[in-house]
């Protein structure tokens, strides 16, 4: 047994870094470990390539560092015997790979809507579930699981290093000293002011790009949370703002400025930070040699952030209300807000994100594979107030009573109480989501009059060219080992039972290009959902940016408010 | 991650909107060729929308470069 497992490949270390380079590693760990220690936390190094250690784990070993189906088996082997708390990957994806996993939204006709044919992943590793490229087979997480990357590619195990380090000797954040700093692409602003809003208070603005950016000053970058609403790219260590001016449609590269650059940022963050970025590629974890810069969410790393949540691939949120990548990044930040470990967060979001998907649609899918954890996830970034007693009470009633009368701050997974409680109450989430949740999952060929109408009204509508993506709906997941072991109280098995749609409906999704002539960009529909039953319409919508419809038929998806 | 590959593509560039609505969505330089179509990029790029490329619009070329899924990294080209 094990409060946290850190796992990771010591032969793929040593072809990055020598032997001399794995024993400052070995050395880095060992601090990390005495450090848990004196945070209450038994912590325990594998190589998954060790044969002897694995062995005694009676779990596979790894012999190919970038086997993906060796590293998930490894990886449920040594989460089976050790059944830890929190488990940390040590390494970029050169160490242990992501999964990859199909994207649904992906369409061959018409690559260049979404170039993702893939969605990289460590959701996977989160799960008990056996591999699969499926990511409706990974929507019910109950492992809390992130990852300390390296850099990809590297042979100075500095950067390592100097994480190890950050981790062993983590900056907290009061509670009471929570302050945020919001960067948005200016046509996406009224979209990442609500989230801004609801997670930092009604005063907290962002700064919409263009015309601010990328030069923030010190005391902007100072705040302790950082939230980013903005375009990424692939392989660049910079996202990028956009201009909403009116205009049906932007062509020039100024229409498109530079929001937030690595290179600027490099040793200007404050340790202890928490980001999350909403951005396309936000935490990609490429190979940064060419570029000669780290990647954004390695740079915030280097600097001694607490935690970089984001995407490894494209990600998607409407211009003016909430949804997807906005949901569950406010959803982690909520998390984190709260009192939770960074990787509890991540795994809360994940949950409470598939609860209230109804059904779980393609983009749904690939935003909760999507997102990961980037740092240690034992780490609680914001200090809630020590329980005091009242001067006042202890003096009428004296010291005994009035320790009976102070009131803990919620603790959430800081104890090993609360960590039990969490793993009984995430273990029950994901045997529900397994058995009830309604995922729009199985592409079926279009052909039935209700596809063909679909793609007529979106022709109608101006979305060029429709492609016409067909889903049948089903209920629960093909595996579902969670549900299988773990018993779920009978009063909320019977409320999510009377909530759980039916799965006998078939979803069909038109998208496109958008033919922007003579409307407002705004107002611009980009997709055609249709629900059928039957061969009979049951629901169509006409999606403007995925906004008001999806939040308007999953309301309890608004993330509350801080409190 | 399936790993990129480096090769040379032959076809004619086109100016299309890329990345449906997402936050990738912008004004991209695609590559038509028989093998499929490819999102231009040039590595190290500074900008979102690369003036570089934008100018081959319109233009048959070679292309080399390293395809990342259906992103193709330019290092080099010529007109075919």
């Amino acid at each position: 047994m094990a409060d946290k497992v850190i796992i990771s490949n010591r032969a793929a270390l040593i072809a990055k870094y020598g032997s001399a380079g794995l024993r400052k590693i070995n050395g880095a760990l060992r601090r990390l470990v005495a450090a848990d220690k004196a945070r209450h936390l038994t912590t325990r190094v594998v190589f998954l390539d060790d044969t002897k250690a694995m062995a005694r784990l009676g779990a596979p070993a790894v012999t190919t560092a970038s086997s993906q189906r060796q590293n998930k088996a490894a990886i449920d082997g040594v989460f089976a015997k050790l059944t830890p708390d929190y488990l940390m990957i040590l390494g970029s994806v050169d160490v242990i790979p992501h999964i990859d996993l199909a994207n649904p939204v992906f369409d061959p006709d018409d690559p260049e809507v979404d170039v993702d044919e893939m969605v990289e992943s460590d959701l996977p590793y989160a799960c008990d579930a056996p591999l699969s490229t499926k990511i409706e087979d990974f929507i019910a997480p109950s492992r809390v699981v992130g990852r300390l990357p390296d850099v990809t590619g590297d042979d100075d195990p500095q950067y390592l290093l100097t994480l190890l380090a950050h981790a062993a000797k983590p900056v907290t954040t009061p509670s009471t000293a929570v302050s945020a700093f919001g960067v948005t692409a200016q046509l996406w602003r009224r979209s990442t002011s609500k989230s801004v809003r609801a997670l930092f208070g009604a005063g907290t603005k962002s700064r919409s790009s263009p015309r601010l950016g990328p030069d923030w000053a010190d005391d902007e970058l100072a705040h302790r949370f950082h939230f980013i609403n903005c375009h990424g790219e692939k392989r660049t260590p910079r996202f990028f703002g956009e201009v909403d001016d009116g205009r049906e449609e932007h062509t020039d590269p100024p229409d498109y400025p530079v929001a937030h650059d690595a290179s600027r940022i490099a040793k200007r963050i404050q340790a202890g930070t928490v980001a999350a970025a909403e951005c396309c590629y936000g935490a990609e974890l490429y190979d940064p040699r060419r570029q000669g810069q780290l990647p954004i969410g390695q740079t915030y790393l280097e600097c001694g952030s607490v935690a970089y949540f984001g995407s490894t691939t494209i990600a998607y949120g409407p211009a003016t209300t909430n949804n997807y990548a906005d949901i569950i990044c406010r959803l982690f930040l909520e998390g984190v807000l709260a009192g939770r470990s960074t990787g509890d967060a991540a795994l809360t979001a994940r949950l409470e994100y598939a609860k209230v998907a109804k059904p779980i649609d393609a983009f749904d899918l690939k935003t909760l594979a999507q997102f990961i954890l980037l740092g240690d996830p034992s780490l609680h970034p914001v200090r809630k107030p020590k329980p005091r007693r009242s001067k006042m009470v202890a003096k009428r009633v004296g010291i005994a009573a009035a320790k009976s009368a102070t009131v803990a701050a919620p603790s959430f997974d800081a104890s090993a109480g609360g960590r039990q409680a969490r793993r009984t109450r995430s273990r029950e989430d994901a045997a529900l989501i397994e058995t009830t949740a309604a995922v729009a999952c199985e592409r079926v060929s279009g052909g039935s009059d209700v596809a063909t109408a679909v793609a007529a009204r979106a022709a109608d509508a101006g979305i060029a060219n429709p492609s016409i993506l067909s889903f049948a709906t089903r209920v629960g997941t093909r595996n579902a080992p969670m549900a299988a072991t773990t018993p779920v109280p009978a009063a909320r098995a019977v409320r999510a039972a009377r909530r759980a749609p039916t799965g006998d409906v078939r979803v069909h999704i038109a998208i496109g290009r958008m033919n922007r002539a003579g409307t407002r960009r705004l107002k611009q529909p980009v997709a055609i959902v249709a629900q059928e039953r039957g061969g009979q319409v049951i629901r169509v919508e006409t999606i403007y940016g995925k906004a008001e419809a999806a939040n308007s038929r999953r309301p309890s998806r608004q993330a509350t408010r801080r409190g | 991650m399936a790993k990129p590959k480096l090769q040379t593509l032959v076809g004619r560039v086109v100016r299309r909107h890329v990345g449906g609505r997402s936050k990738y969505a912008h004004p991209g330089v695609v590559l038509e060729t028989d093998a499929g179509t490819f999102v231009l990029r040039r590595e190290g790029a500074t900008n979102f929308v690369d003036p570089a490329l934008v100018a081959l619009a319109g233009k048959s070329v070679r292309v080399r470069g390293e395809t990342d899924g259906h992103v193709l990294f330019v290092t080099s080209w010529e007109e075919a």
